[in-house]
């Protein structure tokens, strides 16, 4: 597998760091100052924050580690990708279908990424949902979020 | 005990049940002691058997634990192992009951600018004995620092970076953060390996350990205890080093020895070193108000939430935290030691468990557990997104502990250098004035060449 150049994964991160950095100084621009602060203000803190990182993210740019590391495989995110689309899909669906649905959808895809057959799949998350539930909503008296049609 | 679990994930995931059913703090700390020194001991499992340390500070344990499994003494390694743990566990609390009330009377005249420099050492010290480099570190820690600056400034109300999100009002949650930045990511990296990829593991033999062993290695066990104890209670070390540091020094003092072979002192040393070290991180945790380890930083953060300042002033605010805890780690250690032996058959077999089943389980309670801090899907998704620059931070090799310490301590370290400028009236002296300053300097400074010694003997240790 190739690999990044010597120094090239931290030049990478060091310019998202810096970016970073410049785009969190500038948004403290925007905090609204009342007319005393003592000597030091609500902003000043986010601006000695922001200049640190912009500073640091330089120094990495102008003096990376000598770190080296594998390029990002992408074929291992077409495993990931669905992941991190079964977690946002249960968070916009949690409100409609209420928990048990919404979990036994992500915990299908979580189950069928790391391996297991269908059948398998299934009734491991139905399994854990329904455990889950009893436990956490009845037992223990936490709601899950109770969708539509229990509210 | 399971590889890429850790304590930090199995607090992250438990906080916000405890949190939601408003448990006292008292039994919150201990129960999360009693999973921080219980995965010292679980960690060995899989270090002996299986050639795999649940975490850093097991890697030791591996080298000679695992070449007596593979000659067939596995059980008398756990056994030794379990031992071991013990002793260090437990005389360490006494350490522990001793030393603590003695710094809380020193720390009592800590004021705003002393703690501010508190902070920075802690943050130094972490930084600097984090794996990695330390600018990363460092970015690590103001990265976390940025993070908790999102929110309602406490010292004059004003909201800030919030884009008009009511969600963020009240700032980030630190245990969405957690949750996010190491048990989302490990998921990712995770997905990421194959499963084929692990260790054979060595069948349990006969766990009985004969008295002559057990008096053989007590010196070896009494004395990693005590430098684990010391090791423990300076803010960054922790765990890891301890039990390099103990394996190190009875590989030198042992003459003739077997270590690196199976030799049954191999696994007392780092074992024994370990668990004082865990209990030893408690003081600077519980009396300065400083972790020196992730998990630790974890916890503080529960304290927090649960309205506990850990600090010079808890043994009398909170004496039942301070010494319930204390006494719940000497039962705890003998509910180790008496459950683990018979047990750990059993505990062997759940290493065996399907990934499938553990990392659907896991994945469930990171989700339900960000969901019930506030009932809110906007946690859910927070955790992804800390999930995902988690997973691109710990490629590009940025240490996390560092960026959680920002979060926990980012609202104090700011509320307490805002008032010290006050008082001095905008004059960065008053962080060099006092002699407790100057003294945190001074360790601080140390703190920052330190790792490169421990470096020289780890690496010593491997060569031989």
């Amino acid at each position: 597998m190739k690999s990044w150049g010597e120094g090239g994964a931290d030049r990478l991160s060091a310019f998202i760091i810096l970016g970073f950095g410049l785009a969190y100084g500038y948004a403290g621009k925007f905090i609204q100052v009342g007319f005393y602060n003592g000597d030091i203000g609500p902003h000043h803190w986010i601006f000695m924050v922001a200049s640190v990182l912009v500073l640091l993210g330089f120094g990495l740019v102008l003096r990376p580690t000598q770190h080296q590391f594998e390029m990002e495989n992408w074929e291992d995110w077409r495993m990931r990708l669905p992941l991190v689309g079964v977690i946002i899909i249960y968070s916009v669906i949690l409100p409609y279908t209420g928990f048990l649905g919404a979990m036994i959808v992500m915990m299908i895809v979580v189950a069928k990424l790391f391996g297991a057959n269908w059948k398998q799949a299934t009734l491991c998350s139905v399994t854990l949902s329904l455990l889950c539930l009893l436990l956490f909503d009845h037992l223990l008296g936490i709601s899950l979020g109770r969708g539509l049609w229990l509210k | 005990m399971l590889p890429g679990i850790g304590p930090v994930n199995a607090i992250a995931v438990l906080f916000p049940i405890v949190y939601t059913l408003e448990v006292p703090p008292a039994t919150v700390m201990i129960l999360f002691a009693g999973i921080y020194y219980g995965s010292q001991y679980g960690n060995s499992i899989s270090s002996i058997l299986l050639n795999v340390p649940g975490t850093s500070a097991a890697a030791v344990t591996t080298i000679d634990g695992y070449a007596m499994a593979k000659k067939g003494l596995g059980g008398k390694a756990l056994a030794m192992s379990a031992i071991a743990s013990f002793i260090g566990g437990t005389l360490s609390i006494f350490f522990l009951a001793f030393f603590a009330p003695k710094l809380a009377e020193l720390a009592i005249n800590f004021g705003p600018a002393e703690y501010t420099v508190l902070m920075v050492f802690a943050f130094i010290a972490l930084s600097s004995f984090s794996q990695g480099s330390l600018p990363k570190a460092i970015i690590s820690a103001f990265l976390g620092l940025a993070i908790a600056a999102i929110g309602i400034d406490s010292t004059t109300g004003v909201s800030r970076l919030t884009f008009g999100m009511m969600e963020l009002y009240d700032g980030i949650d630190f245990i969405v953060v957690v949750i996010g930045f190491f048990a989302v990511s490990e998921i990712l990296i995770m997905l990421g390996q194959k499963e084929g990829k692990q260790s054979q593991m060595q069948p349990l033999t006969s766990l009985w350990i004969t008295f002559k062993e057990i008096t053989e290695s007590l010196a070896t066990s009494l004395r990693s205890c005590f430098s684990g104890f010391l090791i423990g209670v300076l803010p960054g070390a922790g765990g890891t080093i301890a039990s390099f540091i103990a394996y190190a020094t009875e590989k030198k003092i042992l003459r003739p020895n077997q270590f690196g072979s199976g030799d049954i002192r191999g696994v007392a040393a780092p074992e024994s070193a370990n668990n004082s070290a865990s209990v030893g991180s408690f003081i600077p945790l519980l009396i300065l108000g400083v972790p020196g380890s992730e998990t630790t930083a974890v916890m503080l953060g529960g304290l927090i939430s649960f309205g506990i300042k850990p600090g010079p002033l808890l043994l009398e605010t909170s004496p039942d935290v301070f010494w319930g805890l204390a006494a719940s780690m000497f039962i705890g250690n003998l509910f180790l030691i008496i459950l683990n032996l018979p047990l750990v058959g059993l505990f062997a077999k759940i290493l065996q468990t399907p990934r499938w089943i553990l990392m659907s389980l896991i994945t469930m309670l990171c989700v339900v557990g960000a969901y019930t801090i506030n009932g809110s899907e906007f946690d859910v998704l927070l955790i992804l997104i800390f999930g995902l620059v988690g997973y691109f931070l710990r490629r590009a090799d940025f240490p996390l502990a560092p960026l959680i310490l920002g979060v926990v301590l980012g609202d104090l370290i700011e509320t307490n250098f805002r008032r010290a400028m006050i008082y001095s009236g905008g004059d960065i002296v008053i962080f060099f004035e006092s002699n407790i300053c100057l003294t945190l300097w001074v360790l601080a400074l140390v703190s920052l060449f330190a790792p490169t010694l421990i470096n020289s003997i780890q690496k010593k240790v491997h060569s031989q």
